[in-house]
């Protein structure tokens, strides 16, 4: 009896070591899948470039009826990939798999309203900026709440792991249980209206557009100068410095052309 | 005591009970006997009504026990039934086993209900046992609690279904030894069995049923030494 | 290789969460076990019911809590049901908990309904013919034999369920694996967030089946079923 189980043990290690290298090895290859050329400068411009996001963020990124990835995002990495006259697929994952996925190199960037932080720039490597925004506060039209500051105490709803998660943070401390982190940003509005919160905090563009498109939601939105600045970035994996500068080169270019101002509606510097 | 008044009784399409006239007296010992599949254990079960008649009428002291309006529950605190397998409640001891419908059905209080326990399990010789659970006894020790049990309620008459079938042969004689006890004392008994020297020495009467109706009826010096039917003969000659 | 070069500190740094996500997680559990058992004795033995009155509406709930995901139950009461019944949301951990009960109940349904039917049917018989009723049956005698062969698969469902608990972080409850997330998105690190999250998962059912385990063992002390007639030498003195 002890023989069959040490053998059985040894299969079940050997089974795991299998699938640990397989991880491990999976991490390297994908990057090299469709590459068919040889020498290294030239194989990242015939290759399909893997673009990821998340498309509940309209105006940057949703779903049209026919379940196209549309918006300002898209038409951005559009115009820049025609310039750059390379190709692409831009692909919905998820916001979290977003991160992960280019971090694997699974995609090779992330194109979804991503804001450029330090703590993102450990992990990542982002292009210039070509989007500026701030976040907002998003409340029911009948709400006490009028700044920032009133939130203490409340309950805030936002995406999780987003630039409005990271401002609820720095408000109402890190580890605060009343901070609700839901999948995406709609979900985050809807509940407030629901009541689960009594706020939410996310992009201005975003909630302006969601605004925009439920006018019977019955919210407001308050701007609080507590909120800084954010910016916008095409996010690649660290140290992609090819891609990287290919795709400054492109941004470059729509900026100076107007394609840039014409999409997203902003005067960038 | 127990009248009944053509009884049939069907499972779907399948005619088990075919017309059954027949009537008990108090003190009576009718034992039943035939071949498998003859209807016998379903005549039975329609006396405490564990089968409900599809047709026909059952009397017990002139009360109409098939009969829609008729307390079911009380009926059969009139009429005890052994089965083949004992069925003894085994997450209860022996004791609790016996005392546990009297004290909730006839209400009787547990020292009560405990004396008359220990009364009856003196009777069938296993008093010492009344701590213990079923599953720690023998099979005829098993059924002659089941036995007991059915006794504490104090029933009119006891139905027997194929008491000792299960048992071991050693063990059939414990068993058909308190029974016997039983009828001397006067209990009206209706037992379905294949042990045809116990219907000859104990049986007032003895029914030879087959394909679901009474083909003879009679004392058992009639059914075992002179049998009138060929249907009956060659039971007899096969069994005995 | 960066596989190997983990970094526990960030868990320590977000302890708060997970702690107070094992806290979540185990009322939840716990809560909606309580109901779902609650509930599911009482669906069990409507569906066991020869009344059709009883059976169909039993009948129908237990499907459809079976036969949709959890998910999807976790969703529809959170974002529908409730704000639809009170006007607003009652927050997550009244959604959660009712999820899980309504859940529960359906899937414990099943155990005691079919816990009550492996009885053998002679039990009910003999309880009939000395003249109890059908509850008095049931409760004297069907009842404390089924519920014995019940634990085992009731310690399951409770297993189970404090698995399943982890879906309502898309409702954003802090349970475990809401702390693993956040922690994960925070420092873009996946394996020590969701090991720790495991980890702690693992610990729990690992305690609760050694309770399961226990429970079970003490009930069976007494009452040994053997059916075998030819066991005779075991009178006991």
């Amino acid at each position: 009896m002890g023989k069959r189980n040490r053998v059985f043990l040894f299969m079940l290690l050997m089974a795991f070591a299998v699938v640990l290298a397989a991880c491990g090895s999976s991490e390297n290859s994908s990057s090299s899948k469709d590459s068919k050329s040889e020498s290294g400068e030239t194989s990242l411009k015939d290759k399909k470039i893997l673009v990821g996001t998340e498309a509940t963020f309209a105006p940057f990124e949703y779903m049209d009826d026919n379940g196209n990835i549309v918006g300002i995002d898209k038409d951005i990495v559009d115009a820049i990939f025609t310039e750059l006259g390379m190709e692409y697929e831009m692909r919905h994952v998820g916001w979290e798999a977003v991160f992960q996925q280019v971090q694997n190199g699974e995609l090779d960037m992330g194109a979804s309203g991503i804001t450029i932080t330090d703590e993102r720039k450990e992990t990542f490597d982002f292009t210039e900026p070509y989007f500026e925004a701030t976040q907002v506060i998003v409340v029911t039209e009948d709400s006490p709440i009028e700044s920032a500051k009133d939130l203490e105490g409340k309950k805030v709803s936002v995406q999780i792991n987003s630039t409005g998660h990271q401002a609820a943070k720095k408000l109402l401390g890190e580890t605060n249980p009343n901070i609700l982190a839901y999948e995406n940003l709609p979900l985050a509005i809807q509940e407030v209206i629901n009541g689960t919160a009594q706020a939410a905090i996310g992009d201005n563009a975003v909630v302006y557009e969601y605004l925009k498109n439920n006018p019977n939601a019955k919210l407001k939105v308050i701007e609080d100068d507590a909120f800084e600045k954010e910016y916008y970035g095409f996010m690649v994996k660290k140290g992609n410095k090819e891609l990287l500068d290919l795709l400054n080169e492109g941004l470059q270019k729509i900026k100076e052309n107007g394609k840039l101002a014409e999409i997203t509606g902003q005067e960038l510097e | 005591m127990i009248k009944i008044e053509n009884l049939h009784k069907s499972f779907g399409s399948l005619d088990v009970l075919k017309g059954i006239d027949y009537e008990i007296r108090e003190k009576e010992v009718v034992c039943v006997i035939g071949p498998s599949g003859s209807g016998k254990s379903t005549f039975l079960r329609c006396i405490n009504l564990l089968e409900e008649a599809t047709d026909g009428a059952i009397y017990i002291d002139g009360v109409k026990i098939n009969d829609p309006n008729t307390d079911i529950n009380k009926i059969r605190t009139e009429v005890g039934m052994v089965f083949q397998q004992f069925n003894l409640f085994p997450h209860m001891t022996v004791l609790e086993n016996i005392t546990m419908a009297p004290k909730l059905i006839r209400k009787m209080n547990k020292k009560d209900a405990e004396n008359l326990a220990f009364e009856l399990l003196q009777k069938v010789g296993l008093r010492e046992k009344a701590y213990n659970y079923p599953q720690q006894l023998s099979g005829g020790q098993q059924q002659r609690v089941a036995i007991a049990r059915a006794l504490a309620m104090k029933p009119k008459v006891m139905l027997f279904d194929e008491p000792t079938s299960a048992l071991d042969p050693e063990m059939v004689t414990e068993v058909l030894d308190v029974m016997k006890q039983l009828a001397v004392e006067g209990m009206t008994m209706v037992v379905v069995t294949h042990e045809m020297g116990f219907a000859r020495e104990v049986a007032d009467r003895v029914i030879f049923m087959d394909g679901g109706v009474i083909v003879e009826e009679g004392p058992p010096e009639q059914i075992f030494g002179n049998p009138k039917h060929e249907r009956t003969k060659a039971f007899l000659s096969k069994v005995l | 290789m960066e596989i190997l070069d983990f970094r526990w500190d960030i868990i320590w740094n977000y302890r708060e969460y997970f702690i107070r996500g094992i806290w979540v997680t185990l009322i939840l559990t716990i809560c909606g076990f309580l109901g779902g058992f609650i509930f599911g004795v009482f669906l069990g033995l409507g569906k066991n019911s020869k009344r059709k009155w009883l059976y169909w509406p039993c009948k129908l709930y237990i499907d459809l809590f079976r036969g949709t995901p959890l998910l999807v139950q976790i969703f529809i009461i959170h974002l529908a049901v409730i704000p639809s019944i009170f006007g607003h949301s009652l927050g997550f951990m009244v959604s959660g908990i009712a999820a899980l009960i309504l859940n529960c109940a359906a899937y414990v349904a099943e155990i005691i309904r079919a816990g009550i039917q492996s009885i053998d049917k002679g039990q009910m018989e003999a309880a009939r013919s000395l003249g109890l009723n059908h509850f008095q049956a049931m409760r004297k005698v069907i009842l404390p034999q089924a519920f014995r062969r019940m634990i085992p698969p009731l310690g399951n469902e409770f297993i189970t369920l404090l698995k399943d608990s982890s879906l309502v972080t898309v409702i954003a409850a802090n349970d475990i694996l809401y702390a693993a997330k956040v922690v994960s998105g925070t420092y873009f690190r996946f394996w020590e967030p969701y090991l720790a999250a495991a980890a702690l998962y693992l610990i729990l059912t690992f305690i609760v089946s050694k309770i399961v385990s226990f429970i079970e063992k003490r009930f069976s002390v007494e009452y040994n079923p053997r059916k075998d007639k030819k066991d005779e030498g075991r009178v006991a003195a």
